[in-house]
């Protein structure tokens, strides 16, 4: 047998002495308590490892469960633990965590159980069958809270009383040298290893977000919070801190960094809002220190994505929580909606992104994030936690726990944009979103022309109806083009003149000493199959006029050709329009009112893209 | 040949097709011949053609070119009836390279030009 294991290595450890690399033989894996934990998707497996002349169990952390489930692990294999921790038990017992490890030689090469291992004596009290008893003990040493659930105690099965061991920490960071696997003056444990039943822990952790403070405001008072992610070796939580704890936490953190957290409190985890695999989460409380730690640490890795390609998307079930990255081929404008069950007001926009399974899907932000995207160029976006639902095929929605990168420093992100630039941006991709048509589309983009709107009927529903259309403003009325409005700011409503040098505001009920010019301009738009009166409101219209309201203000009242010329100078440009259509009546007249939600310049490209997307789709069809 | 007929608008991978026709090209001048009887045009599709002009270039020219020209047995060498040098531009060749294999895959939809000889 050509395979040399470290004999005599785990009592070493069992002793608290640091041993690099050792290499032993797997005799047994076994899955914990599958039953107990319902609420669980992440398996933990305990093994028996030998090093020939002793046997003692340890744990794999939950990274490691891909190698079980690839069949790495059979019985028998020798491996080499690459980076392991050792906890320190009630009983003088350890265990040893494994968070990384190399194949030696597989199982079947080995053949069978390397030397006649005994059973590891214990330092006092645990009787001989010791390797065994960390399972098997099923009191959890400190139950924190009441009403503990059955899956807590799944969870203290396999790691009992680890929490009192940490009373003790001098005694076990003397113990033996260390040698940089857990660098002074800390001892840190794995955040794997972290239940409710422990109150005095260290982890050390990598900041892999931060998202933005949040406030809420309900019945039961208002208050802020943020959550952030940790995670280290053996995996990863998330940690919220609330009111005061967000004041005192927020600019001290930064992501990327890494921090000794103690002293938070855990409780188990609500997997529907979350893609970070741990049973628990994280709340800092009164007494939760967070140190930053000063050298850099290369073992603790930065931000853990499990990604699924577009393509994977169509196979799997709605309101899955999962990480994407692709590459942002469109961006929609930031649109608003109203909320149905709160009526509140949110604003959104729609990514459509594609990966090199040229599918494309789409992606929905929210709020702060759809405001601020900027979607030229391309950028790469990678999300964590983003959840699917099959509405309009199937589509994606970054969710206030997600985690929104924009052209993140991994090689998958490279690689996409590598693949985009070269080969993807022409390519003939599939969307497995949206395959609504026609009217109370709100959402997607609508192409139409004129004449579908109105053979569609657009507008003349319960709900408003939008579409875009590429067209040209043929006409403009010069007159009621502009009027005087409220000078306070969000009023806008009209004010009259008082003769006096004064304006009065009915809305406001107040008088001001001035006024500033709105503009409320009405232009006929033209395709080649129709045209289409619709209203443009500020922005737009400063947008198609080229000039700032108050400036044409001025212009009209002291330059009148020049006030024409502006108009003169807007005829005839072509734009992409975003229109709102709504069947409104005037007294009791009902009229079909178009109005201009957003107008664009034409990106030649962008356009002629578009156009070959749907050449080829009516190809296709 | 028909003077003045518009000429079929085609790509690098097209030209075989077109041997002995009269045809449209649109490209990057890559290389000037040094006599400056002849340059190198990269067309849309990646394709590098040797286009040979009747009188030797009496200017710079760089850039996007279109040349109208005949494609001769070898079909990587046009002989240029005309071209008009329209400098550097930002100019989008992918797209370029699929409207033009569009306009050939829809024949009904788009005109053809005359490849009369």
């Amino acid at each position: 047998m050509s395979t040399q294991l470290s004999s005599g290595a785990l009592e070493a450890i069992n002793d608290g002495q640091q041993i690099d690399k050792p290499v032993f033989q797997l005799l047994a894996l076994k899955k914990l308590n599958p039953a107990a934990s319902t609420n669980t998707t992440v398996d933990r497996y305990r093994i028996m490892l030998s090093d020939g002349v002793h046997n003692n169990t340890a744990m794999l952390a939950v990274q490691l469960n891909q190698m079980v489930a690839d069949g790495q692990l059979e019985p028998n294999t020798v491996i080499c633990l690459d980076r392991y921790v050792c906890n320190k038990l009630a009983g003088n017992r350890r265990v040893v965590i494994i968070l990384e490890l190399t194949v030696v030689a597989p199982g079947s090469q080995v053949g069978g159980k390397i030397g006649n291992p005994i059973a590891l004596p214990l330092g006092g009290g645990g009787g001989s069958n010791g390797q065994q008893a960390p399972a098997l003990q099923h009191t959890p040493q400190q139950p924190m809270r009441a009403g503990a659930s059955p899956m807590g105690v799944a969870k203290a099965n396999s790691f009992p009383g680890a929490g009192g061991s940490f009373n003790k920490q001098g005694n076990y960071g003397g113990a033996g040298p260390s040698t940089g696997m857990m660098s002074p003056p800390k001892q840190a444990q794995p955040i794997s290893s972290l239940t409710p039943y422990q109150n005095r822990w260290t982890i050390k952790a990598r900041v892999s977000n931060k998202s933005s403070v949040r406030t809420w405001s309900n019945s039961r008072g208002e208050g802020k919070l943020f959550s952030m992610d940790l995670c280290d070796q053996s995996g990863e939580i998330r940690a919220t801190a609330f009111k005061e704890q967000c004041d005192k936490f927020y600019d001290l953190i930064e992501v990327g960094k890494v921090y000794f957290i103690s002293r938070g409190t855990l409780k188990t985890a609500n997997r529907q809002y979350t893609s970070i695999t741990n049973d628990y989460e994280m709340t800092f409380n009164n007494d939760t220190t967070m140190v930053p730690c000063e050298e850099e640490d290369d073992s603790i890795p930065t931000m853990q994505f499990d990604f699924r390609t577009i393509g994977q998307l169509e196979d799997m079930n709605k309101d899955a929580i999962l990480d994407v990255i692709g590459v942002v081929k469109s961006a929609s404008d930031v649109t608003t909606i109203t909320t149905k069950t709160t009526n509140r007001e949110l604003t959104k926009r729609e990514l459509h992104i594609i990966d090199d399974s040229s599918k494309v899907v789409t992606l929905t932000l929210w709020g702060n994030e759809a405001e601020k995207f900027d979607g030229t160029s391309n950028p790469v976006i990678a999300v964590k936690g983003a959840r699917l639902s099959d509405f309009g095929g199937r589509s994606l929605s970054v969710l206030m726990s997600s985690t929104l990168m924009i052209n993140p420093d991994i090689p998958r992100a490279h690689h996409l944009k590598g693949w985009y630039d070269t080969v993807g941006h022409t390519q003939d991709a599939q969307s497995i979103s949206e395959q609504r048509m026609g009217a109370g589309a709100g959402a997607n983009s609508n192409w139409l022309t004129l004449e579908e709107v109105y053979s569609q009927n657009l507008g003349q529903g319960e709900k408003p109806d939008y579409f875009t259309t590429k067209g040209t403003i043929i006409f403009m009325r010069k007159e009621n083009s502009m009027y005087m409005a409220c000078p306070s700011s969000e009023c806008n409503k009209k004010v009259s003149d008082n003769g006096d040098g004064s304006y009065h505001c009915e809305k406001c009920g107040k008088d001001y000493p001035d006024f500033q010019y709105r503009l409320l301009l009405s232009a006929n738009v033209a395709d080649p199959t129709d045209t289409q009166w619709t209203t443009c409101f500020q922005e737009t219209a400063e947008t198609i006029l080229g000039m700032k309201a108050d400036e044409l203000g001025r212009l009209k009242l002291e330059d009148e050709q020049a006030f024409n010329h502006v108009f003169e100078k807007a005829s005839f440009e072509s734009y992409v329009f975003r229109m709102r259509i709504k069947m409104e009546s005037y007294n009791e007249e009902a009229r079909l009112k178009c109005t201009c939600m957003s107008v664009k310049p034409i990106d030649v490209k962008e356009q002629s893209k578009k156009l070959i997307m749907d050449i080829r789709t009516l190809a296709a069809a | 040949m028909e003077e003045g007929q518009p000429k079929p608008r085609i790509n690098g991978s097209m030209l075989p097709k077109f041997q002995g026709s009269e045809v449209c090209l649109l490209g990057r001048v890559k290389e000037i011949d040094p006599n400056g009887t002849s340059f190198v045009l990269g067309l849309s599709d990646g394709v590098d053609v040797q286009v040979q002009l009747q009188d030797p270039l009496q200017d710079m020219i760089e850039g996007m070119t279109e040349v109208i020209g005949h494609v001769s047995q070898n079909p990587r060498v046009i002989n240029s009836s005309q071209f008009v040098n329209l400098g550097e531009m930002d100019f989008d060749m992918t797209l370029y390279d699929e409207a033009v294999k569009i306009t050939h895959e829809f024949p009904n939809y788009y005109l053809q030009g005359s490849t009369a000889q």
